[in-house]
């Protein structure tokens, strides 16, 4: 506030001292003028004076005005001992506002504002109070002044002594219940606050207590004597007065304790801690100090640790050394109410804060330092020259197995990190080393005191002091044990995929995402089936490789496999080196590349045999049936042609027989005669038809039988070795029918003087064999009767095979495995 | 007169056979055919009144046979014969327009003339 209003002030203040002094002098109804004056004066100009002084020091502040208010309103009181019964009732009713203002002021110290919304109500409460209170006083009591019996109240409307007296009691009641709210609120205060706080509160709340506590004795002592509260009142009005004066008190010792920034610096001169000294020079106990560091931007602490700028409920004053930031006192936000105090001290010790901030710049960066190598994954060990351990990082501790740092330390290195059976050859390599300790790198597996096998990488080098001397050997390791192991793992399935890819018959061949063949193969299959190696194909598309008219869709599969779908199975003609194409069954499935680009693997599998002897076996199938409809129609055409029209023949006979039989007996007997003939022919002709079916001899005496039979029918003679054992019979069948047609293609065409048939039986397989000494040259793609057999034998899984070499006779060759499930 | 036969069979032993009964029956039997050419040049040479033809022949068949005589209701009568049953022919035997059907094993004068009329 302007300092000419402050002036102005003060002479109105005086002007109204003035006016009440007139006015108290003047009074007809006062007994004590004296003493009213005394205390009218210095209570009211103290407070206005205190209040203006308060304003002129804090601008800001509105503690100043309420001081100033309460002084003002304080005047008011004197109007009762105006003689005019007017004035006197102004007073009376007024009178009491100060109070409101009092308790208005004790509830907004320092800051000048009520913190809460109770205080707001408390401070209202009291004003209501002293005005209605009064008020409703006058309104019952024509002459409410005990003191004097001619000031009238002008604005009673009745003169009720019981309502007085009630209104009175009420009135006590709600003060005194204010009063003691008001005590306990400030007592509270009090004892929250921090230790600056207090220094500042204390003695305005003391002050303010006693009054406030002198005020409720008397009105309680008043219920009952007013002659007997009378004193009490001057104490209060003593009390009262000297408020401001602890006011003022307090803004005084704030101005003394300038006189205290010499004692910081004879404080830190005999060796007091900087935060130590400033703490009890700004009585602050929490204080604390945070030093400038321009190369990380940032305050740390005198120990090097961070600190945090702005903090809940601290204030921060910035301390500056030769025009650069070097320092902020983190204190309480009282202290900001006297900034030339703090100023003034951090200006004083700046020099040393300065000071103190080089050195917290050097733990900061040792902090740091050790917190980098804390937190390293890496081993750090320092060594001193008999290779003992005189400090490690916590990696180290942890490889070590050792509970802490303290219990490995002063261990030799080797006793620590390597296997019992190394040490002696660890020790020694130290020790040959010795003294230069170039720098070195080994890796080594050991048991560390946990029981846990590890793996570490070490590196060494030495640490040189001032003279160039190996002070120390620092030690850096990595563990290394699990990158070991998976290296394993990854040697084991790579061996397992490779020696996998290598021997599976099926082939494999990497190709990019445009089918371009890539070095993920192709594995030795490929060039197996297909006869390409990698050479040839390398660089150039597999679809090259596919025959043009399955070009497309192959072309289809291997981009969507490309496109993470993976393509199903299917077949393709693929073309060899030799130029002859392929059948090849084949998918493609999308796999991790390196690089991230995506390879898909084509794996197939040639096919054509399995595809040509699907084919043989339909083929075969379809001889095999229809062998059989030949043979059903031969039958048929045998039976109607040789039997069955001798039989018709032969009942023609008879019937003519019949007829003759009485006419010409003679006739009828020669007719019986060829009948008899015709029947014998019938016979015959059944038998052999009934052969040709199925031997008999073979069903019930077995192949050896039934050779047999075949040789005495042969016209070439026929040697026969056999077995007695008896076969299965669909074995028997095929040896029995492969027998019986070479030797009727031997009658027929081969020329021999002898035949030599051999069944035998080994390793679970008969094996019939029909050599002749002919002429050979036999058409060894076999002739429609030996095609039905192989047909048949094939159904057995057997095989036969024909040899014939002109002038070399022919050897027909048989071979039947036994077991065969399709032999039942 | 006795009624005039050829006999068109390849199967010697049953036309000796038939030949016999037939004219142990009262039929003239003037000429025999063992194929189906041979039937036909016979039918049409001999003109015989009735022709015995087999319904099986090695060249052709006893119902092409008939196809090439152009049947239309003249000489000769056609009888089919075969060692096979009637109804194995299904409705060939009808639509040849040969007069009837007669198994090989029941060939007699009686069952010709029945056919016959």
């Amino acid at each position: 506030m302007n300092g000419r209003y402050l002036v102005v002030a003060w002479c109105v203040a005086l002007a109204i001292a003035g006016a009440t002094t007139a006015a108290v002098l003047a009074s007809d109804h006062n007994d004590s003028k004296a003493a009213t004056l005394a205390l009218a004066l210095t209570v009211g100009l103290s407070f206005v004076g205190t209040g203006l002084i308060a304003l002129w020091r804090r601008p800001q502040n509105g503690t100043g005005y309420l001081l100033a208010s309460v002084g003002y309103l304080w005047f008011l009181g004197a109007l009762t001992e105006a003689n005019s019964d007017w004035l006197f009732t102004i007073g009376a009713v007024l009178g009491s506002v100060a109070f409101g203002a009092f308790v208005h002021l004790l509830l907004a110290f320092p800051t000048g504002r009520l913190p809460s919304q109770r205080d707001r109500l408390l401070v209202i409460g009291t004003y209501a109070l002293a005005l209605v209170g009064n008020a409703a006083l006058l309104l019952f009591d024509e002459t409410p002044s005990s003191d004097c019996a001619t000031c009238r109240s002008t604005i009673a409307i009745a003169d009720s002594a019981r309502t007085r007296d009630v209104l009175n009691l009420a009135g006590n009641l709600l003060a005194v219940g204010l009063g003691i709210t008001l005590l306990l609120i400030m007592a509270s205060r009090y004892r929250r606050a921090s230790a600056a706080m207090r220094r500042v509160l204390g003695p305005v709340l003391a002050s303010g207590s006693l009054a406030l506590l002198a005020l409720l004795v008397e009105l309680v002592v008043a219920s009952f004597s007013e002659s007997a509260a009378r004193p009490l009142g001057y104490v209060f009005l003593a009390t009262f007065a000297m408020v401001p004066l602890a006011f003022l008190a307090g803004i005084l010792r704030s101005r003394l304790a300038r006189a205290g920034v010499g004692d910081v610096l004879l404080a830190l001169a005999r060796g007091m801690p900087i935060r130590d000294a400033l703490a009890q020079v700004l009585r602050d106990p929490t204080l604390e100090v945070a030093y400038w560091l321009p190369e990380s931007g940032r305050y740390v602490s005198a120990d090097g640790k961070p600190v945090a700028e702005e903090s809940e409920g601290r204030a921060v004053t910035l301390v500056e050394h030769a025009g650069r930031p070097t320092a902020a006192i983190l204190h309480d936000p009282t202290l900001t109410d006297e900034p030339e105090l703090v100023e003034a001290v951090a200006a004083a010790t700046g020099l040393w804060l300065d000071n103190e901030r080089l050195q917290a710049k050097l733990r900061a960066q040792l902090e740091l330092l050790e917190t980098t190598v804390d937190t390293s994954p890496s081993l750090l060990c320092s060594l001193d020259r008999d290779g003992r351990i005189a400090n490690l990082n916590l990696a180290s501790i942890r490889a070590s197995g050792y509970p802490d740092g303290e219990a490995v330390r002063w261990e030799t290195f080797w006793d620590v990190f390597v296997a019992p059976e190394e040490r002696d050859d660890s020790r020694a390599r130290f020790e040959n080393a010795a003294p230069f300790h170039e720098a070195a790198a080994f890796e080594h597996t050991f048991v560390n005191l946990q029981g846990k096998e590890l793996t570490i990488a070490w590196s060494t080098a030495p640490l040189h002091d001032a003279q160039g001397n190996v002070r120390n050997v620092i030690c850096g390791g990595l563990d290394i044990t699990e990158r070991r192991q998976r290296e394993l793992e990854l040697e084991v399935e790579r061996d397992f995929a490779g020696t996998v890819a290598n021997t599976i018959p099926i082939f494999l061949v990497g190709v990019w995402d445009d089918a371009t063949v890539n070095d993920y193969g192709p594995n030795p299959a490929f060039e197996l089936q297909l006869g390409w190696r990698h050479e040839d194909v390398a660089g150039r598309s597999l679809l090259d490789l596919v025959h043009p008219n399955d070009r497309y869709l192959a072309g289809m599969a291997i981009s969507s496999a490309a496109n993470g779908v993976p393509a199903e199975r299917r077949e393709s003609r693929w073309l060899c080196k030799d130029g002859s194409t392929r059948i090849v069954a084949w998918s493609a499935r999308e796999i991790l590349g390196m690089e991230g680009r995506t390879v898909v693997l084509v794996s197939g599998a040639d096919v054509t045999e399995r595809r040509e002897q699907e084919e043989e076996i339909r083929a075969s199938r379809a001889r095999i049936v229809e062998a059989g409809d030949e043979a059903r129609r031969r039958l048929e055409r045998n039976l109607h042609d040789g039997a069955q029209q001798r039989l018709v023949a032969l009942a023609l006979s008879l019937r003519l027989a019949q007829s003759k039989v009485g006419s010409d007996p003679a006739e009828a007997h020669q007719v019986l005669e060829s009948a008899r003939e015709e029947l014998t022919s019938a016979l015959d002709d059944l038998r052999e038809l009934a052969r040709g079916i199925h031997p008999a001899v073979l069903t019930d005496r077995g192949l050896g039988a039934a050779i047999e039979a075949l040789a005495t029918r042969s016209p070439v003679p026929v040697d026969v070795e056999t077995t007695d054992e008896r076969l299965p019979r669909a074995v028997e069948a095929a040896a029995y029918y492969v027998i019986a047609e070479s030797l009727a293609n031997v009658s027929k065409y081969a020329e021999a003087s002898e035949v030599t048939v051999r069944v035998s039986h080994e390793n679970g397989c008969a094996r019939i064999e029909v050599a002749d000494d002919g002429v050979g040259g036999a058409d060894a793609t076999l002739g429609s009767g030996l095609r039905g057999l192989a047909d048949r034998l094939a159904a057995l899984e057997g095989t036969l095979s024909v040899d014939s070499p002109p002038g070399g006779g022919t050897r027909v060759s048989a071979e039947i495995p036994l077991l065969s499930t399709t032999q039942k | 007169m006795p009624k005039t036969v050829v006999i068109a069979d390849d199967h010697p032993s049953f036309r000796a056979s038939a030949r016999a009964i037939l004219q142990s029956e009262g039929f003239e039997v003037v000429g025999e055919a063992e194929d189906g050419e041979a039937a036909i040049a016979a039918a049409r040479a001999l003109a015989p009144d009735v022709l015995l033809l087999d319904v099986q022949l090695p060249d052709m068949d006893g119902f092409a046979v008939c196809r090439e005589l152009g049947l239309n209701g003249g000489p000769p009568a056609v009888v089919l014969v075969s060692s096979r049953d009637a109804c194995d022919y299904g409705g060939l035997i009808e639509q040849s327009g040969a007069c009837g059907f007669i198994p090989k094993d029941e060939l007699s004068g009686s069952a010709l003339s029945d056919l016959l009329g």
